[in-house]
């Protein structure tokens, strides 16, 4: 039972960290680029959403401007890069670096906890009844982190996939591709660059509002790590599903790569893993997902190798 | 038109490295002049090519295009006015984007990019006729990766990229370089026709001293960052390649001989 409990905990942490992993994949395949505020403006989601609803700033509007603030973050990641010529994952260290004490200048602590302000997911969860034959299998407050989660992640991969097919977004997407074709075609590879980081990082920072909202509290240290977990998300995404296919296709491997990340976690913890050792465990979870479609690949080339060159010695005389 | 006056353009300077990559240029292009470019490596035909395009920023000099100077325009505002195609066959296209999708993106160059759709369907019926035009049967694999084609499908379509939407200039830096002979010969007769058909002003930089006889209607030969060598009309289709060997020897005096080798 306790393990059905944590298993679906996990689905909605998944679906909600899922949004930062999307966020992640937008700079991390389709510009290329190594961002890494990620950590940074994830907590400075986080913190925003929580001042504010403390202040009495209606939960859904939290969200909103934590989504804006985040546009901000990525906008100076991408002066710092584009403008300033500082390489990609400096300009993101450095900040992330300064988004922790802008963070920590937001909440006044270090730890900002919400238990008696209403989030929306408090709300929900105190307006809706549930009979107890589905209670007894899921609680009110997993239903609703799932069912804001998946709102709010259809929500994101419908406008990822209407902005990514318009000529912004295709400018976008060839400056991943090469920067060079894109200057010869009349864009700023440097616009883009900064959009696309704008972008991203809203995405984060609404995930991270999200985040701190369905937990109670925002934390300076809730980001760290984060990265990490979002190429989890799309790395396992990517196995599963493999790299081609739609858009469509693509975007939803990343939720569900989060998902499935989750629950690894939510299974090794209830297996009795030291949950100090848990970066220790992503990060080899990391490597492994990205060693073995390599792995594999390797494995079927020598197999097509033995298969073919067998046919050719069976039929002519060896050397 | 396009007019050039006193470019220059020197690299890593101060340092024992120094090369004076431009010195003191001066070209104007008539409207509709189809002019080759030779000389020997680190001549400056590239750089020249580059600062035109705004690749890098000049030491010096102005550049008009259309009475406009641009001297001072980034690369991608010039490439309002400029098409052009490169070298090497990756860097004209975006690998991971459809045929259709690269087409779209130059099509809409010089435009501001909105939230409109990137590619309408109305003009993949447009793609497909001027792919037709190409002979090389891209025209029915508009949505195929631009990666799974061949460096020469790959150029073909630069080139038809670089002229979707007229140019006032089109700059060609060796863009047959890398290609197989046959290859090399089919994009080089596809430039032709796409140049006469559009009557574009055009700069080709070629290594090959036959094409660069052969095709266009002006000639212009480059040494150490300066033309020493300017022929047009009917005095460059008399033009033989050891004419141009003799006319080399004459302008860089006797500095050729170390030079000659890479010319031919």
């Amino acid at each position: 039972m306790s393990v059905l409990l944590s298993l679906e905990g996990a689905l909605g942490q998944g679906i909600l960290w899922g949004i930062m992993a999307l966020g992640v994949y937008i700079t991390f395949r389709l510009l290329n680029f190594s961002d890494l505020s990620v950590d940074g403006s994830f907590a400075t989601g986080g913190a925003v959403s929580a001042v504010l609803i403390l202040n009495g700033i209606d939960p859904v509007l939290s969200v909103v401007i934590a989504l804006l603030v985040g546009l901000v973050c990525g906008a100076v990641t991408g002066i710092l890069n584009t403008v300033c010529k500082i390489p990609a994952i400096l300009a993101g260290i450095l900040t992330q670096i300064g988004l922790y004490s802008v963070n920590l200048m937001i909440m006044g602590q270090s730890n900002l906890p919400m238990l008696k302000a209403d989030t929306m997911f408090s709300c929900l969860a105190g307006a809706i009844s549930l009979p107890e034959s589905v209670t007894s299998w899921i609680s009110v407050n997993n239903v609703v982190t799932i069912g804001l989660g998946l709102l709010f992640s259809a929500l994101v991969i419908v406008l990822c996939y209407w902005f990514f097919g318009t000529e912004l977004g295709s400018a976008i997407r060839a400056t991943g591709n090469n920067m060079n074709m894109v200057r010869a075609n009349g864009v700023s590879t440097n616009m883009m660059t900064i959009i696309a980081l704008m972008i991203s990082n809203g995405m984060i920072a609404l995930s991270g509002a999200l985040v701190a909202q369905q937990q109670g509290y925002a934390d300076v240290q809730m980001g760290v790590g984060a990265i990490v977990m979002a190429l989890a998300s799309i790395v396992i995404g990517e196995v599963i599903f493999g790299r081609g296919g739609g858009f469509y296709r693509r975007l939803i491997s990343i939720v569900v790569g989060s998902i499935i990340y989750r629950m690894i976690i939510a299974v090794v913890l209830q297996l009795g893993l030291d949950s100090n050792n848990l970066k220790l465990f992503t990060a080899l979870l990391v490597a492994v997902a990205l060693t073995v479609p390599v792995i594999l690949d390797k494995h079927k080339q020598t197999a097509m190798y033995k298969r073919l060159t067998d046919v050719v010695d069976s039929v002519e005389d060896k050397f | 038109m396009l007019a050039i006056k006193n470019i220059s353009k020197t690299f890593n300077t101060g340092t024992v490295n120094e090369k004076k990559a431009l010195d003191n240029l001066s070209l104007t292009l008539n409207d509709g002049d189809f002019v080759t470019v030779i000389g020997g490596n680190g001549a400056g035909k590239s750089t020249l090519l580059n600062m035109i395009a705004g690749v890098f920023p000049i030491d010096c000099g102005h550049i008009y295009l259309d009475d406009k100077d641009v001297s001072l325009l980034p690369e991608h505002k010039r490439a309002t006015f400029i098409g052009r195609v490169f070298q090497d066959p990756l860097m004209g296209t975006a690998a991971d984007m459809a045929i259709y999708e690269n087409l779209a993106l130059a099509a809409r160059r010089g435009k501001s990019r909105t939230l409109a759709w990137g590619a309408s369907v109305k003009e993949n019926a447009e793609y497909k006729d001027k792919l037709a035009g190409l002979g090389l049967g891209l025209e029915d694999r508009l949505t195929s990766k631009v990666g799974l084609l061949s460096g020469g499908q790959r150029q073909a379509l630069t080139l038809l990229m670089a002229t979707l939407k007229k140019p006032d200039l089109l700059l060609l830096d060796e863009h047959t370089a890398a290609l197989d002979p046959l290859t090399a010969k089919k994009v080089l007769d596809l430039t032709e026709k796409l140049v006469n058909e559009h009557n574009l002003t055009t700069l080709m930089i070629t290594h090959n001293m036959k094409d660069a006889i052969r095709i266009g209607n002006r000639l212009i030969m480059m040494y150490n960052g300066k033309i020493i060598f300017d022929v047009e009309g009917e005095e460059k289709k008399k033009l033989s390649v050891e004419l141009l060997h003799e006319k080399f020897r004459q302008a860089a005096g006797e500095e050729f001989s170390d030079d000659r080798s890479v010319l031919i």
